[in-house]
């Protein structure tokens, strides 16, 4: 067993079990589930990196890359917009540009922001759009080693994972902006046809 | 050739702007990709590069240029097999597409010093174009595993920042002057106001070229400045607002200065007595004082001229703002013959194709739009024309036979009415015919037989912008009209215009468009429902009107009133964009007609708040339609309005049922007379609300201050339908006056609704046993909870 990938060669070890298992192969098995278990880490701290500028929405902490940040404003007048979807807070004037706040953890199916005097709006964009996010709060700006992160919830496809580029150190959850502000689903278009989409 | 050299030289202009722009786009497109961009873009580039050489090829062919229809066409070529990686794109090629540009510039040439023939250089760079196309696809083997990226359409949009206005630069100079003007006012804050009247304007004039030189900008950028432009507006605002602050001030220091007269009289007898100087703590405390009268009277002068001149430069700046706001919204806009010119062409093309004779004229064609208008009402425009020539129009043996001339006339005109540019396309062709038209919609099953007769004219002709309407063939043979015309009213209301037809049979038939002046800028109303504002543009308003619940009546389910004679549907905006409901309990209610392509809704709101002039905003590419809104504005506050849809609203009125129905669910029975209710309680307070809401809701209240004067008041006929009384009340209280009535054999039919600050249960039950038919307590007095419970009662 020399791969590098411990998790899932720990994992067949275990389906060596027989009914009648001899002593001498039982000692053989743990010899090699030791040896698996002393390779060292495969992750190295090196690498490609990432400034994340992290933040909180709920009791999660999620981190995004800065290239895609314009601009962090402090929570003010908001306008509802009637007719759209739940995840569509409302929009803002962001001096004297309009952009709408969404809030990102109903988009990804989690529950709703509490809104607060606290939480702050994280502007991000990329090249076709440009839209700001509801945080109840930003905590820092970070750097990451790219294959510092784990892969996230393994096997579950919830909207969440789909836009998890890895979970960082202490759970953080990093997030791809630029995947997200493609998917054509944030995008709100009731024009002939559509008008029943989101309803 | 029929087209007279005239016109053919106005399409050679308007070709050559066109032209310069795709060759521009495609230069730039052949030189990133020579640069090796990653996949992803490559892709992107090609496809808009060729999009413009097909827009190239299209635009050569319609003004009749074939060398450059031949380039363009050749580029195409090439172009497409790069998109599907038939094709190595190598230097050489990127050459010989280069060199194909030229040609283009080249061909123009030729055109301008009068030469019908193409340059020798055309023929060449075409069969060079030929021969690298075919080399190049030689030399690439299909590989099965090639590293072809798939794109969705959404990385495929058209570049957004590609379209420019043309400016002139007489135009520039005059905005460069105000903002000169602006600057120097920045600087010069203090300068007084008779300075000011002497000095000549600053900036010498900036030599104007006689020429109509021009600067290509992108609408972008324009749109930047605009959106700055706003953001200075709202500065000016709170600039204004700052002078009442500096007003506010100057009067305090009045007041200060009265006191201080009243004190003067003690101070001056203070400042005699200590002339000597026996004290010195005294002494010091005049001298201050004497001080302090003089600082006060510098203050109270420097005020004064601090808000003199605050109010000068507010004044000024307001001015120069103003003029700067129609500078800049003067600059998007373009005449209409931008557009106008190639449809001589086209609808002299149609009218050969159908071997009708045809004159056809433009008036107004120097009316100007906004930029996005123009572009956007192009189409509609051409398709209006086409049905014109082949449908509206009769044939030359038909209007012989018609006693009418052999050529048929259409008629384009355009001009401005109040905020509104009105363009019209007519024909003196045979008409609508509505029988044929309300026949056409009974077979499709769009009307029933009935509806179909009892529809007015006027609403028979609208029937022809229904969708369903226009794939019915039958229609065109007919009388002729009906081809997409949806399409065209969906397009000009996209644009917040609208559209109508008047027609006469056998005589002509006329379609109106009317369009905003500007998409940038609007003038309308602010109205409030619930604690929300909305802005609605005057072009969709048609009146307001203040409406009695009483004249409310519904049919089919969908509330109407009758306006002029005729029934208009009224419908909640809360509704209509799933707003919580507000309180439907007022007696009147404020209604604004709106309209859209001749249909009408009657829209309730809450109430409304003035007039203003706004710039309106798209609501950004992640918004990007909203059912009901057409945008947002931002106020000088600072405040984000959303801009309401007048086409939306009326659509979403024929799908959305009322939430509260003014009947159903209001609180009157609107037969009957007013209700007659007797309120008796001691706090004049709570007496006066109560009466509020009552007559608010349309019923008719007496008052009485305790339960004895309450039983003076029923002695008297006509009798109450219900009371409402408190409990606690010198003389006689609640609990008195319900069994007194419920004694009587005369009253004691009529309900009692007693009303208290205590939620105790022994009161309650003490209620109930006197005789009450309803316990209401004042901690949870709302008007809605009053009048239902009294609703339920009477």
């Amino acid at each position: 067993m020399e791969s590098n990938n411990n998790d899932t060669d720990i994992f067949n070890l275990t389906f060596e079990w027989e009914e009648n298992i001899t002593p001498e192969k039982l000692a053989g098995i743990w010899a090699k589930r030791a040896e698996a278990l002393a390779q060292p880490p495969p992750v190295e701290a090196t690498g490609l990196t990432i400034h994340l500028l992290t933040f909180l929405m709920g009791a999660e902490s999620y981190g995004i890359d800065v290239s895609f940040v314009h601009e962090i404003y402090p929570l003010g007048q908001v306008t509802l917009v009637p007719r759209t979807p739940n995840f569509v807070v409302g929009i803002f004037n962001a001096r004297g540009k309009l952009i709408s706040l969404i809030d990102l953890c109903s988009f990804l199916g989690l529950p709703n922001i509490k809104q607060s005097q606290e939480n702050k709006i994280v502007v991000v964009g990329n090249n076709h759009l440009e839209v700001g996010f509801l945080v109840n709060e930003v905590v820092d700006v970070a750097k990451v080693y790219r294959n510092e992160l784990a892969s996230p919830f393994a096997g579950q496809a919830t909207a969440q994972s789909k836009y998890t580029l890895g979970i960082g150190p202490e759970m953080l959850i990093v997030l791809d902006v630029n995947l997200l502000l493609q998917d054509p689903n944030l995008i709100v278009d009731q024009s002939k046809g559509n008008v029943d989409g989101f309803k | 050739m029929g087209l007279s050299e005239q016109i053919r030289r106005r399409l050679i202009e308007t070709f050559k702007t066109e032209q310069s722009e795709h060759v521009q786009k495609i230069s730039r497109g052949l030189l990133t990709l020579e640069k090796n961009p990653p996949a992803e873009q490559r892709t992107q580039i090609l496809e808009g590069i060729f999009r413009d050489a097909h827009s190239l090829k299209g635009a050569a062919r319609s003004v009749g240029v074939t060398a450059i229809e031949s380039i363009g066409h050749s580029l195409e070529d090439v172009l497409a097999l790069a998109k599907n990686d038939k094709i190595n794109l190598s230097g050489d090629l990127f050459d010989v597409m280069h060199e194909s540009l030229d040609a283009v510039g080249l061909v123009i040439q030729g055109l301008e010093s009068g030469k019908s023939a193409p340059p020798k250089q055309v023929f060449e760079i075409l069969s060079r174009l030929e021969s690298a196309k075919e080399k190049a696809s030689q030399q690439v083997e299909p590989e099965p595993d090639s590293e072809s990226i798939s794109v969705s359409s959404e990385d495929m949009k058209p570049e957004s920042d590609a379209d420019t206005v043309t400016l002139s630069t007489d135009k520039l100079n005059v905005l460069l002057k105000q903002v000169n003007r602006l600057l120097e006012n920045q600087d010069k804050p203090k300068e007084t106001i008779s300075e000011k009247k002497t000095s000549k304007p600053a900036v010498p004039a900036l030599p104007i070229q006689p020429t109509d030189e021009t600067i290509r900008v992108s609408v972008s950028k324009l749109d930047d400045l605009m959106g700055q432009l706003s953001e200075l507006l709202s500065a000016k605002i709170r600039s204004e607002q700052h002078l009442g602050q500096i007003h506010e001030l100057h009067d305090f220091t009045l007041e200060w200065h009265k006191i201080w007269s009243d004190f003067r009289n003690t101070h001056e007898q203070f400042v005699r007595q200590n002339k000597h100087g026996h004290n010195k703590d005294v002494a010091d405390l005049v001298e201050f004082s004497t001080y302090n009268q003089e600082q006060l009277r510098l203050l109270d002068v420097y005020l004064n001229e601090l808000s003199r001149q605050y109010a000068n430069d507010t004044m000024r700046l307001s001015i120069i703002l103003s003029e700067l706001q129609e500078e800049v919204k003067g600059l998007r806009m373009l005449p209409l013959s931008t557009i106008t010119v190639p449809f001589e062409r086209m609808v002299r093309d149609v009218a050969r194709s159908q071997n009708k004779k045809v004159i056809f004229s433009v008036s107004g064609d120097d009316t100007e739009l906004d930029k996005r208008i123009l572009e956007q009402i192009k189409d509609p425009l051409v398709h209006l024309l086409r049905n014109s020539v082949a449908h509206g129009l009769e044939s030359v043996e038909e209007r012989k036979k018609q006693n009418k001339t052999e050529e048929g006339h259409i008629y384009l005109s355009a001009g401005q009415q109040g905020n509104s540019i009105v363009i019209k396309v007519e024909d003196d062709g045979h008409g609508l015919n509505l029988d044929a038209i309300r026949t056409v919609a009974i077979q499709k099953g769009i009307l029933s037989e009935v509806e179909a007769e009892s529809m007015s004219d006027a609403e028979a002709k609208m029937l022809i912008f229904r969708s369903g309407f226009s794939t019915i063939k039958m229609i065109d043979d007919i009388s002729g009209r009906g081809v997409g015309l949806d399409v065209v009213r969906q397009q000009v209301e996209n644009l917040q215009g609208s559209i109508e037809v008047e027609s006469t049979l056998g005589k002509f038939a006329s379609f109106t468009l009317k369009l905003p002046l500007t998409l940038a800028s609007s003038h309308g109303l602010l109205i409030r429902v619930g604690r929300q504002k909305f802005f609605l543009p005057f072009s969709a308003i048609e009146r307001l009107l203040q409406v009695n619940r009483n004249e409310v009546t519904t049919v089919q389910n969908k509330e109407m009133i009758i306006h002029e004679g005729k029934p208009l549907p009224l419908a909640w905006l809360e509704d209509l964009l799933e707003l919580p409901p507000t309180s439907r309990s007022r007696l009147m209610f404020s209604v604004v007609i709106i309209s859209a392509s001749e249909r009408y809704l009657g829209l309730v709101i809450e109430e409304l708040e003035g007039e203003h002039e706004l710039v309106v905003k798209g609501l950004g590419n992640q918004l990007a339609k909203v059912m009901g809104i057409a945008g947002a504005t931002v106020l000088g506050s600072g405040e984000v309005i959303l801009v309401l849809h007048a086409a939306d609203l009326i659509n979403l009125a024929t799908n959305v049922q009322s939430r509260t129905h003014f009947i159903e669910g209001g609180y009157l029975d609107r037969a009957d007379e007013p209700k007659h209710v007797l309120v008796v309680d001691d706090s004049i307070t709570t007496r006066t609300l109560e009466k509020n809401i009552l007559e608010g809701a349309g019923y008719q209240v007496t008052i009485a201050i305790n339960g004895k004067e309450a039983l003076d008041i029923l002695d008297d006929a006509p009798l109450p339908d219900l009371i409402i009384s408190d409990i606690s009340m010198p003389k006689l209280d609640g609990f008195g006056l319900t069994e007194h009535i419920r004694a009587d054999n005369r009253l004691c039919d009529i309900p009692v609704v007693l009303v208290t600050s205590l939620d105790s249960p022994s009161d309650k039950t003490r209620g109930m046993e006197v005789g009450a038919d309803a316990y209401i307590v004042k901690s949870d007095f709302d008007q809605g909870n009053l009048l239902e419970t009294i609703a339920q009662l009477v």
